[in-house]
């Protein structure tokens, strides 16, 4: 019966191939799409076959076979053994860790002096130069003596003597 | 991995084989149009065959569909009616006439499966 099936399914791979390219040959498209369909489903048909047929030859395995097999299985490698050791024990994993820690600890030191050394003056310099805007007048907001004595001579109401004296009362 | 000898020769075969066909295929559905001459007429006699189709059209009337829907595929037009020579045997004539790729195309549309419930088989291409 399988027989009969896969050279059924065989036989209309070949029949619609060949009827496909005939009629596109005699430029009937829709006989050929037909023809091109019927193939493809054909062809779905015949792959899934062979791969249902592929499965179930792995699931014949011979029982007994697998079953030394599984029984011969070798005890899997423990990898990780070296962690159940004792404490007391110096092993390579203390060493690498504790000389990792040595040197990291170095880098940051280093990395901080450095830092220190060149980021400070410069902000203090940044932090100089934007007090600038906001400082006090040199010699401060009161007027001197020498202005306000100025403001009363005869004529000081001239408007360049008054921008004169409020100039130099600021130096 | 080694390759068995007969193998290799059947897979070269087989490559060398669709490679050819598919050429062939190609120039088979190439449309290669040639001049035709201006007054000249193309006689078409098919015959035709329904099965399942609605009672009050006739065999004629689809076939006058048909010659009309795979007129389209080609330059030309129907000219005058299409008549019945007997029960199933219809005749057209196309103008102008078609160059070989042309009536090539034609038949093929005819004889597809173009209008439903009907089949036709081309019994005459003939240049008046």
């Amino acid at each position: 019966m399988k027989t009969i099936a896969w050279l059924a399914g065989i036989a209309t791979v070949v029949a619609a191939a060949a009827y496909m390219v005939v009629s596109l040959n005699r430029w009937e498209w829709n006989r050929a799409l037909f023809f091109g369909l019927i193939l493809l489903i054909a062809e779905v048909g015949l792959c899934t076959g062979l791969i249902l047929r592929k499965l179930g030859r792995i699931e014949a395995v011979d029982p007994e076979t697998l079953q030394v097999l599984r029984d011969h299985r070798g005890e899997p490698a423990d990898r990780f053994a070296w962690m159940k050791e004792s404490s007391t024990q110096l092993n390579v994993f203390i060493t690498f860790l504790v000389g990792g820690g040595v040197l990291l600890s170095g880098v940051a030191w280093l990395v901080d002096r450095l830092a220190s050394k060149t980021t400070t003056p410069v902000g203090e310099e940044r932090l100089a130069k934007d007090l600038e805007a906001i400082a006090y007048p040199r010699g401060g907001l009161v007027v001197d003596d020498m202005t306000v004595l100025a403001q009363d001579v005869p004529g000081a109401d001239d408007a360049q003597i008054h921008k004169l004296l409020r100039r130099a009362s600021r130096t | 991995m080694s390759v068995r000898p007969g193998r290799l020769a059947l897979g070269a075969v087989g490559v060398v084989v669709g490679a050819v066909g598919m050429v062939a295929l190609a120039d088979a559905t190439l449309t290669r149009h040639e001049p035709v001459a201006k007054g000249s007429k193309l006689e078409i006699v098919v015959e035709a065959h329904t099965r399942g189709g609605e009672r009050n059209q006739s065999l004629r009337e689809m076939v006058e569909a048909l010659l009309l829907t795979c007129r389209l595929e080609v330059t030309s037009d129907v000219g005058g009616e299409v008549t019945a020579l007997d029960d199933d045997r219809f005749r057209a004539t196309i103008e102008p006439g078609l160059d070989r790729s042309n009536q090539r195309q034609l038949r093929g549309c005819l004889e597809d499966w173009t209008v439903d419930h009907l089949r036709v088989d081309s019994v005459r291409f003939r240049p008046l």
